[in-house]
């Protein structure tokens, strides 16, 4: 199974905790997509979300769009109500404004269906999504509408959505980490409570921004370190390539620890090697050409 | 003495609260802790909120788990504690359920009657705030106790670091009396209003049966609020006052220049008081690097040849030098983006030496050994 499988599904969800490059990764995949030909929305997804929403196309096949819950749940309703004077009215009420605000899910549940609605006109709708635990909160609304609501419009939405979910064919859950113990344990937490709630879609997983110390630094290192003079060794130089020899097997170890854990997932998983740009732009270009079907790249975990 | 414990050590004699505020990863955890331990070397009484799922301080301390009441640890630290030492983990259920229960106290018959509706279903899994609630209460718990000189706060884990300040608002929100109200008694709003008619179209998208259940469900939550704004409002003053301190952990490679702008205005607007920033994880200082002389070398050659010149005699040969340089060079971009981030950091706090670099760990701290080599740093 190719680790970058998930790149042909038609909603691909990108979420991992905070840091660990989940944008970076929603970008280069994005950014790839389009490169291909193929018509791709790029979603942002935040929790601090003050930006008007608009969207902007950003290369061509390219288009970007930062999704804000109160728009999304304005434009729900125009879909569903469909007569101006109906949703105008609707929309001005205080107690429907208090809903949109408070009601628990109803943020969730608007921002979730923009997307799931706009998977139709694009190839591939790549999603940046919130940090793990609240990325988990959101896949959970439908299920809690369909669950609550005995039937109309929003409840069958909701099925819908479950069933585009939980469709390994056209949607994708990739969850981003690094080779790091805490950041693991929640991916591995996730990607469990994902197969809770859709077990015919199990995760996708992406390991980012892994040291790799070139060959001659090993080798330098294997034989010099150990016998180093004091002033040596408090050298920035050797205490960088010292660093980078610690965090590459501590990286290692964690990677080691995965393949079992990572097991009920099938999946094979995608490493990228951590890039020495600074820019964004830089970073998720290195990342799409990582990601370019290279088997070099891939690992099967 | 180091800048950094000249600066805590003032942070931990001024105040009798500290609130470490910041996003999930960053080590808050470790810190609030690291913060209590060097407090009560100090001599102090201190006593470590954390909610902490992954019970990994109680690990890092030898435990199994953190009890909801406060544990005296001081032995666990071995001799290097003059004072002492607690901590103590809020039942950390995040459930509507228990959210209700922990709110009606002695009302439990109410609680009972919310959790009867089928509707508080949709609020089971993860109610948003309650973890904050529940952290707030227990501050405010010990706050009366006289037993502690000093509390620290590690507020829950989550996306940004706004979400702490904002919860007791959005459950206020939630808790809007004026809607509330109607809920309770919308007989004669919908005659008044022709509010009928929504209620229609609310049915319409929602299913039969579900705006009654709504009534119901929202009905016996009025009757709680009450306790509700007492408490927020309890806790609202004991933030404030002049002896509780915010500070915000971050790593370099975590910052949002956003999320902290965000993070310190609405400090300031909502009257608490800001001390300043804990940045983790700082390569530089594990590799010996002051930052200052970063800011004159923004290449890393030019990095790489500073380096040199603060060397007397040659520390590798020049092969060995070429493969040393190449592996520097990997690091530029974390180095780079560290200095960018400790430069915005001391613009945007009123005091540079409120902002507390601790070095990168060898390893990730969970042992007690561990967490006295970082308190060190304070």
């Amino acid at each position: 199974m190719n680790p970058t499988g998930w790149l042909s599904k038609n909603l691909i969800f990108i979420t991992g905790k905070g840091g660990v490059g989940k944008s970076t990764v929603a970008q280069a995949c994005a950014q790839y997509l389009a490169s291909q030909g193929k018509k791709t929305l790029l979603c942002h997804v935040l929790q601090l979300n003050n930006e008007e929403q608009r969207l902007i196309e950003t290369a061509p096949n390219l288009h970007e769009i930062t999704l804000k819950a109160s728009e999304c749940f304005r434009e729900y309703i125009v879909l569903k109500l469909k007569l101006k004077s109906l949703y105008k009215a609707f929309l001005s009420n205080k107690i429907i404004q208090y809903m949109e605000r408070a009601a628990p899910g109803v943020k969730e549940m608007v921002v979730l269906g923009k997307i799931w609605f706009e998977r139709l006109n694009y190839d591939h709708v790549v999603v940046d999504m919130p940090s793990t635990g609240y990325a988990l909160t959101m896949i959970h609304t439908p299920f809690n509408f369909a669950e609550l609501f005995p039937g109309g419009p929003i409840y069958r939405d909701a099925k819908d959505m479950i069933e585009t979910f939980g469709n390994a064919q056209e949607t994708a859950f990739v969850t981003v980490t690094l080779a790091e113990e805490m950041p693991i344990q929640e991916s591995l937490e996730l990607a469990a409570d994902l197969k809770k709630l859709l077990p015919t879609n199990p995760s996708w997983l992406v390991v980012n921004r892994l040291i790799r110390v070139l060959p001659e630094a090993r080798s330098l290192y294997a034989n010099r370190w150990s016998e180093l003079s004091k002033e040596e060794a408090s050298s920035s130089l050797w205490r960088a390539l010292d660093y980078l020899i610690h965090r590459e097997r501590q990286q290692q170890e964690q990677l080691a620890g995965l393949k079992e854990s990572w097991s009920p997932y099938i999946k094979p998983w995608l490493e990228v090697e951590e890039a020495s740009d600074l820019e964004f732009k830089k970073r998720s270009n290195r990342i799409t050409e990582l990601i370019l079907p290279n088997p070099g790249s891939a690992h099967v975990g | 003495m180091s800048a950094n414990s000249s600066a805590i050590e003032g942070l931990i004699h001024s105040n009798r609260v500290i609130v470490c505020c910041g996003s999930g990863g960053v080590g808050k955890t470790t810190t609030s802790a690291a913060l209590a331990i060097r407090a009560a070397q100090m001599g102090k009484r201190s006593v470590v909120i954390t909610i902490d799922p992954a019970k990994r301080l109680a690990t890092s301390l030898g435990l199994q788990g953190l009890s909801s009441t406060p544990t005296d640890l001081t032995q666990n630290l071995g001799e290097t504690v003059k004072g002492k030492f607690y901590a103590v983990m809020p039942n950390s259920e995040q459930t509507f359920e228990h959210f209700v229960r922990s709110m009606a106290k002695d009302q439990q018959n109410l609680a009972a009657r919310v959790l009867k509706t089928s509707i508080y279903k949709i609020f089971t899994r993860e109610f948003a705030g309650a973890h904050e609630y529940m952290a707030m209460e227990k501050l405010y718990e010990l706050a009366q106790d006289q037993t502690f000189d000093l509390i620290v706060l590690d507020t829950p884990p989550s996306a940004n670091t706004r979400v702490f300040l904002d919860a007791p608002n959005m459950l206020a929100d939630f808790f809007d009396d004026q809607i509330m109200r109607w809920f309770v008694n919308p007989g004669a709003k919908i005659l008044a209003t022709g509010i009928k008619k929504l209620l229609e179209i609310l049915e319409r998208l929602t299913g039969r049966g579900f705006i009654a259940e709504l009534f119901e469900f929202a009905t016996a939550l009025f009757e709680l609020r009450t306790q509700f704004k007492e408490n927020l409002e309890k806790v609202g003053q004991l933030l404030h006052q002049s002896d509780v301190a915010f500070l915000m952990v971050t790593s370099p490679e975590r910052l949002s220049k956003v999320d902290t702008q965000d993070f310190v205005r609405l400090i300031g607007d909502r009257g608490y008081h800001f001390w300043g920033f804990v940045v983790n994880r700082v390569l530089s200082k594990r590799l010996g690097l002051s930052l200052e002389s970063a800011v004159q070398t923004p290449s890393p050659s030019a990095r790489i040849e500073q380096i040199l010149a603060t060397q007397k005699n040659p520390v590798a040969s020049p092969e060995e030098l070429k493969v040393l340089k190449e592996s520097f060079a990997q690091l530029h971009a974390t180095l780079q983006h560290e200095l960018d981030a400790a430069l915005f950091l001391r613009q945007i706090s009123r005091r540079e030496s409120n902002v507390l670099m601790i070095e990168e760990q060898p390893s990730d701290v969970h042992s007690v050994p561990a967490l006295l080599r970082l308190c060190e740093q304070f």
